[in-house]
């Protein structure tokens, strides 16, 4: 019976000319709310998403002030962010913060960009500019059952305004103190009625933060600079179908904290995608095909590490009947490694289905399973005498489940709640795994960087519970959240791990990421959010997060940059006004958080743990609106203090910009 | 600097609120200002809309009912001076019930409350012109009246009446299907 109530719903939902993806705007018109499809894969309304999850507006960018992503994400509940220099920030979501932090996936609409061959994120090689994204969804917890591997503890999905739906034409312009200066363009072309274009570039240049050069240990500082280009191009086939194509190249360079010391690092990446979507007799169909490369080096030769990565996958959505819906995904993908020490190589194989029950119009249940199948490939030679062989690596496979589960209850037109589960999967990254570096030459003594193969994925289990309560009186939202989270089979580093001697000689060391226990993060998030209509806004949230450290780790006995115990900080406050009057804006954020543990790398041979102090940083911006999109804006960003300690690595500096935008 | 330019959501207060004292003794009340621009915006989900120049809105009301006429006629202002999906404009046009199988010129219907009588009359007009019927009549649904009854307060709320809208060869996109309320 089921097939024909599938055949009688897809006869109805017949699309318009304009509506076979998903039309944020116009949805988020409607509803008065953004609406995300970063959820379960299938479009909601965010107050309806069963998972925790916040979302950063292209207003909430703009007032900000921030040049880039990681200063727009400062002040969303229970994010972490470390400054460790011009061109390095890193994010973290429920703590296990830490220099190149393999524990966020993040996404740019969809596509990844999260670094998987070595596990981190590039900020600045993200080929986007602020004035183009429409919204940063930000899923707190593991996603793994709709991304996969690497979705463990969070997912950020950047979306950008579309080609074929938006009208957008933004130069910007920006010199800041110290030395600064950003410049972007941005604009969408339509091409008749059927075709549209955006042309994204980008560039920055910015003198390395005060006190870089201790850090290098020597070593000229390249400076910071990074340039993105993209275009974006979309096609309405017929009716119903849309094709979609997009290119994109960053060239990154600056001081990098690698965890155990700062380098000069120099980062190129580019992509190709092709996506296709349309309506079948079935519902709606997607494909979707990239291919992300990256070239890595501490020497501007981009020779010397070459990642690539080739996606392909399709999803089916399935209006089951007027209750039920059903998402069916495979997806196939390549992570390819080449280093000076060979080829290495994983393919994975997933499958996944999302079934949305609506089990009243109050009440809905939203499951989702996932399947990963990994087989490892290497062509290399194995370091030697580390007592692994090539077979250890190729044959090498690790298949794994995931599930997301979310309960939401409508209870009144005022609250909502929401009650979820789920298990995500962080695989270890290509270089974790397989790498085979070997250092004969250097002058504390001969070593080797040695892949483990027999590394298990760490697992993390979440649940949570979250409250929504709309507050008309004072035209506000509160959204209170606690959450418990368990993480077996972490593991460390080859870094961090400590040394293996080979006792014949020729004498050398060699090392190897870890296996080590579990750890446990339990806490709470609280945010209130409003404003009136006539221009004052407000926020303030409070986020307490605790990480109880089982893994097992000797501090004392291992170079880990990462405390489990001590890496996040148990209380963060975030306050924020901001109002409107004629053409003037003015925002002022404030964010506070507790102590925490970094750690300091004073030479090549030592890592130190380093107690940073509980700090705060203000961060304000006046804007003088020109026109409808145009404006000069001055911001400061730790308008608090001129010089302030935020991690093990140089003191982040105030910066003072001053931004001239004009539409077109 | 943003997206979508949403097109002018001005609307004439004055006539609605004479429409809401003329409507004061039905059942469900009209279309509100923040109903309108809610429905306006599903229009856009909605297969066979004009995706430029006007989308032409009948408003149906009973016309044997006391102030059935002045109540619609408050609706056809404000749905005039609403904006449409996109770029596009909105026009509006009072039909009595009665006479609605002579009224050809139209794109989508809306639906005063308290039509209940005049089912027939309109599904066959609908379904004649594949045109998509919506309401704020809560009961519109069950009384398979409506494809789509919409609600803007306290927070928009839409839903689908699936068997209705393949009855009348009506349309809608699977996106916007998902994430609204089906019956």
């Amino acid at each position: 019976m089921k097939h024909l109530r599938i055949a009688l719903v897809a006869t109805l939902i017949a699309a318009p000319a304009a509506a076979q993806t998903l039309q944020y705007g116009a949805l988020e018109q409607l509803f008065g709310e953004p609406v995300t499809a970063s959820a379960t894969g299938e479009p909601l309304r965010a107050s309806e998403a069963p998972v925790d999850m916040e979302i950063v507006t292209q207003e909430d960018i703009r007032r900000s002030g921030a040049v880039d992503i990681p200063g727009a994400l400062r002040f969303v509940t229970g994010i972490d962010e470390r400054v460790y220099g011009a061109n390095h920030s890193e994010i973290g979501v429920r703590g296990y913060n830490q220099p190149f932090n393999p524990r966020l996936l993040v996404l740019l609409n969809g596509r990844q960009v999260y670094l998987d061959d070595y596990g981190e994120v590039d900020w600045k090689s993200i080929p986007v500019q602020l004035s183009e994204i429409r919204q940063i969804e930000v899923v707190k917890g593991p996603n793994s059952a709709l991304y996969g591997f690497n979705a463990a503890y969070g997912v950020i999905n950047i979306i950008t305004y579309d080609p074929l739906e938006d009208h957008l034409g933004v130069a910007n312009l920006t010199l800041g103190m110290p030395n600064e200066i950003d410049g972007s363009l941005v604009k969408i072309l339509r091409l008749g009625d059927d075709a549209g274009l955006r042309i994204s570039l980008g560039g920055q240049n910015v003198r390395a933060l005060a006190g870089t050069n201790s850090y290098m240990q020597g070593l000229p500082v390249v400076g910071d600079r990074n340039g993105t280009a993209a275009v974006s191009g979309k096609v309405r086939l017929s009716p119903r179908t849309e094709l979609s194509l997009e290119v994109s190249a960053t060239d990154s360079r600056g001081a990098y904290n690698e965890g155990y010391s700062y380098s000069n690092v120099f980062i190129r990446t580019n992509s190709v995608r092709v996506g296709l979507s349309s309506e079948s007799d079935l519902g709606l169909m997607t494909l979707d095909a990239y291919r992300n490369e990256e070239r890595y080096s501490d020497l501007p030769n981009y020779g010397a590490e070459h990642g690539r990565v080739y996606v392909l996958q399709g999803s089916e959505d399935l209006i089951l009947d007027p209750d039920n819906s059903l998402r069916v995904h495979g997806e196939y993908r390549s992570d390819q490694l080449t280093q000076p020490g060979g080829g290495i190589s994983y393919d994975i194989y997933a499958g996944s289905l999302m079934w949305n029950w609506r089990i009243t119009d109050r009440l809905s249940f939203v499951n989702s399973g996932r399947v990963d199948y990994l087989t490892m490939h290497f062509d290399g030679k194995t370091a030697p005498r580390s007592g692994l062989t090539n077979a250890d690596y190729a044959n090498r496979t690790i298949t794994g489940f995931s599930f997301n589960s979310g309960l939401v209850y409508r209870a009144t037109d005022r609250d909502s709640i929401r009650l979820f589960a789920g298990r995500g999967l962080q695989i270890p990254s290509l270089y974790d795994l397989a790498i085979q570096d070997l250092f004969p030459n250097y002058p504390y003594g001969p070593y080797a960087v040695v892949g483990n193969p027999h590394l298990e994925p760490t697992a993390v289990l979440n649940v949570g519970l979250d409250w929504d309560r709309d507050l008309p009186e004072i035209a506000s939202k509160l959204s209170v959240g606690v959450f418990a989270q368990r993480s077996d089979d972490l593991y460390i580093e080859p870094s961090s791990a400590p040394g293996i001697p080979i006792p014949t000689p020729p004498y050398y060391y060699y090392y190897q990421a870890t296996q080590t226990g579990y750890g446990l993060a339990a806490g709470t998030e609280i945010t209130l959010k409003g404003g009136l209509k006539s221009g004052l806004r407000w926020r303030a949230s409070y986020s307490f997060t605790t990480t109880p450290d089982h893994s097992g780790i000797d501090y004392g006995k291992y170079y880990s940059y990462v405390d489990f115990g001590y890496s996040t900080p148990r209380h963060v406050v975030t306050l924020g006004i901001g109002d409107s009057w004629g053409p003037w804006d003015a925002d002022l954020q404030a964010r506070w958080q507790s102590e925490y543990r970094d750690f300091v790398a004073p030479d090549q041979e030592h890592l130190f743990r380093y107690d940073i102090g509980a700090y705060a940083t203000v961060d304000a911006r006046v804007a003088y609106r020109l026109d409808d999109t145009s404006s000069i804006a001055l911001s400061a960003q730790q308008l608090n203090a001129a010089s302030q300690r935020e991690t093990g690595g140089p003191n982040v500096q105030r910066r003072v910009l001053l931004s001239l935008t004009a539409g077109f | 600097m943003s997206g979508r330019h949403p097109g002018s959501r001005v609307v004439l207060p004055l006539a609605l609120a004479a429409a809401l004292a003329a409507g004061g003794a039905r059942a469900a009340d009209p279309p509100s200002a923040e109903d309108i621009d809610a429905i306006s915006h599903t229009l856009g989900f909605i297969d066979g809309m004009p995706h430029a120049g006007t989308i032409r809105v009948g408003v149906v009301y009973d016309g044997s009912a006391e102030g059935g006429r002045s109540a619609a006629a408050g609706v056809v202002d404000a749905v005039a001076a609403a904006g449409g999906p996109g770029t596009t404009r909105l026009g509006a046009v009072g039909i009595a019930a009665s006479d609605i199988g002579k009224q050809t010129n139209v794109d989508v219907l809306l639906l005063m409350p308290g039509l209940k009588a005049f089912v027939r009359d309109i599904t066959d007009a609908a379904a004649s012109r594949h045109l998509p019927t919506v309401s704020t009549d809560p009961q519109c649904i069950d009384q398979q009246l409506c494809v789509l009854w919409v609600q803007a307060q306290p927070r928009v709320s839409v839903t689908l009446n699936t068997k209705l809208a393949e009855a009348l060869s009506v349309r809608i996109s699977p996106i916007f299907a998902m994430m609204v309320k089906r019956k």
